[in-house]
């Protein structure tokens, strides 16, 4: 996955691996939703592991729990796809 | 398509067998590939398993080995990752390694304490932690870690085995529950005593003491404890999980 992504496209992504994972539709999915009330701890790491894959990123489990939004997930990997390159 | 659908480059189910040079491990590796999966054939040394390795192929088969000493943990975790990136995806996790260190508690060393509970029960934390991401990846997964009945009923002289036999109950029981929703389970195979390398060096005072408990009148048969793993590990038993099946001639009812 290149770092050349914009947010727009992060965003897509991530939406569509949250919709995917929780079997909910796209529109439920907004950057103001929050992982804690949308799915359990499980579903939640799950995605982490998903978004990793996604973006061949490391999400370490401190990171992770500082995740509280979907807008935080997006902002997080496109901060760490820009400075890791 | 997600990628980790695209990197699955093997059609069968992909087993790891630890201690599969001889004795149950063995007969679990022989067994698993009968019935269709591509078995990873685990023990310290590739020569170990090279009489596995031959059964497996010349019974048609489908198998490979890879060494590796559980003792060390980062080597398990680099053999759970190494197999789910060379097939894309892991299925059926068998933790069947295991070591004795016999003595009366008394005089039982630390040394004899943390070998057998390194070998015993911390590999198998590792190796159970390592598979979840594959097994969660391909939605799906079989664990069965072998425990013992000196584990549920103790057994003098065994005070390390006995502890970490009973250990890998409550551990997967928990992987069981914290997986239950992902189609991965988690249960324990407890073996009574079994034809083994691990009982011939018992001595045939302890045999011929040990048969009357036995309500079946003999030992078991590695093949015996092959067939209760089977079963766990089956794509049918999605419901079966969280428990300890205890393959031991009724000796600890």
């Amino acid at each position: 996955m290149s770092a050349s992504l914009s947010e727009s496209e992060i965003e897509a992504k991530v939406v569509e691996a949250i919709a995917d994972q929780l079997g909910v539709a796209r529109t439920d999915v907004t950057r103001a939703s929050e992982f804690d009330k949308i799915c359990d701890s499980l579903d939640k790491a799950e995605l982490m592991m998903e978004f990793e894959d996604l973006f061949e990123i490391s999400i370490t489990d401190e990171a992770a729990s500082k995740l509280t939004t979907v807008a935080d997930a997006i902002e997080f990997i496109q901060r760490t796809l820009a400075g890791g390159r | 398509m997600p990628q980790h659908l695209e990197a699955r480059v093997i059609e069968k189910r992909v087993a790891i067998v630890t201690g599969a040079s001889r004795g149950i491990g063995r007969a679990i590796a022989e067994r698993l590939a009968k019935d269709g999966r591509h078995v990873v054939l685990v023990a310290r040394s590739a020569e170990g398993l090279a009489a596995t390795d031959a059964a497996i192929k010349a019974a048609g088969g489908s198998c490979e080995v890879r060494p590796c000493d559980i003792a060390n943990s980062a080597d398990v975790q680099q053999l759970v990752d190494g197999v789910a990136e060379t097939h894309g995806r892991l299925d059926i996790l068998v933790n069947n390694a295991g070591i004795t260190r016999d003595t009366l508690l008394l005089r039982m060393t630390d040394e004899q304490w943390d070998e057998v509970l390194n070998v015993n029960l911390r590999s198998v934390f590792v190796a159970c932690r390592a598979a979840l991401r594959p097994m969660m990846r391909g939605k799906f997964g079989r664990i069965v870690n072998i425990g013992s009945v000196s584990g549920l009923s103790g057994n003098a002289g065994q005070a390390n085995y006995a502890a970490a036999k009973a250990a890998l109950v409550g551990f997967t029981k928990t992987v069981a529950k914290e997986m239950g929703a992902k189609n991965i389970t988690a249960n324990v195979v407890a073996p009574g005593f079994i034809e083994t390398d691990m009982t011939d060096i018992l001595g045939d005072a302890v045999k011929t003491a040990v048969l009357p408990n036995i309500p079946v009148r003999r030992f078991g048969k590695p093949e015996e404890i092959a067939a209760a793993v089977a079963y766990a590990t089956s794509d049918e038993a999605g419901f079966f999980t969280a428990q300890t099946i205890v393959v031991d001639g009724g000796m600890a009812a």
